[in-house]
């Protein structure tokens, strides 16, 4: 778990996720939220190979605790096969925030603290 | 509050303090179902008592929330919002958010926030809202 900004946190997942990793990491996720005193979380879950049901569900509980604790959580980096096994497996992920990838997640978390937005157009001149 | 309640009063577990247009109930140990309802009573009748806009409830001190007080917590919530005022529930701890979920327990639409400040930040802007106009303040 990382913080990148007053509030924010990032928690890159790299490699295969299990139940008991998945544990772990929304317990950890909690602790930090309440540490950093975190407002908005993005999960990046680009080095993510596959996911099953019962780690999509705990992705889904890691959502909803944080949200308990008043953080927003945006997923990003779902790759075209994991979004397809997810429909497929029928999650309800409709409560999810997903973005494309880490920098569209990072922009909407700004966007959510109030940090002056960069577009892409302030970048191309 | 006194040390002289009568017997089926017993000593108080919640305190709930009036400040400004806001109501702050703290819980300060675990309740049983009992203390739940009682405290849902006082509550909803002090709303009306102090005029309240905003009720903060502080779950903070308690390490376990079963599915009565989650429920409870909804019920309040709701009550609180037909007689005019909005809820957020503060402080939950990590163990117990985490607990929550793993039992599928959840505060149903009502706002959490991480501690007192949020939700005292969350209830000044949403009334700020609802006070000018119906339109949500961009964030």
């Amino acid at each position: 778990v990382l913080q990148v900004r007053e509030r924010l946190l990032i928690l890159p997942i790299i490699g295969i996720l299990d139940a008991a990793r998945a544990r772990q990491l929304t317990e950890q996720l909690l602790k930090a939220i309440r540490a950093h005193r975190a407002k908005v979380v993005v999960i990046d879950i680009t080095g993510v190979p596959d996911v099953d049901e019962g780690v999509a569900n705990s992705l889904v509980q890691t959502v909803d605790a944080s949200k308990l604790m008043g953080a927003s959580v945006i997923i990003t980096g779902l790759s075209s096969e994991i979004a397809e096994t997810l429909v497929t497996i029928g999650v309800d992920l409709s409560k999810m925030d997903t973005l494309g990838d880490l920098q569209e997640g990072i922009e909407e978390a700004e966007r959510l603290l109030g940090y002056p937005g960069v577009g892409i157009d302030d970048v191309r001149r | 509050m006194s040390g002289v309640d009568p017997p089926e009063q017993a000593p108080l577990r919640v305190s709930i303090l009036a400040q400004g247009a806001y109501l702050i109930a703290s819980i300060h140990t675990a309740l049983d179902d009992e203390h739940f309802e009682r405290f849902q009573h006082d509550l909803i009748d002090q709303i009306g008592q102090h005029r309240s806009s905003g009720v903060i409830i502080d779950v903070a001190a308690l390490d376990v929330l079963d599915s009565f007080g989650s429920r409870t917590l909804r019920n309040i919530a709701e009550m609180a919002r037909l007689r005019g005022a909005v809820t957020t529930i503060v402080g939950i701890q990590p163990d117990v958010a985490f607990a929550m979920v793993e039992l599928g327990l959840d505060t149903g639409s009502v706002h959490t926030a991480l501690d007192l400040e949020e939700g005292l930040d969350y209830l000044a802007e949403t009334l700020k809202a609802v006070g000018t106009s119906r339109s949500r303040v961009p964030r």
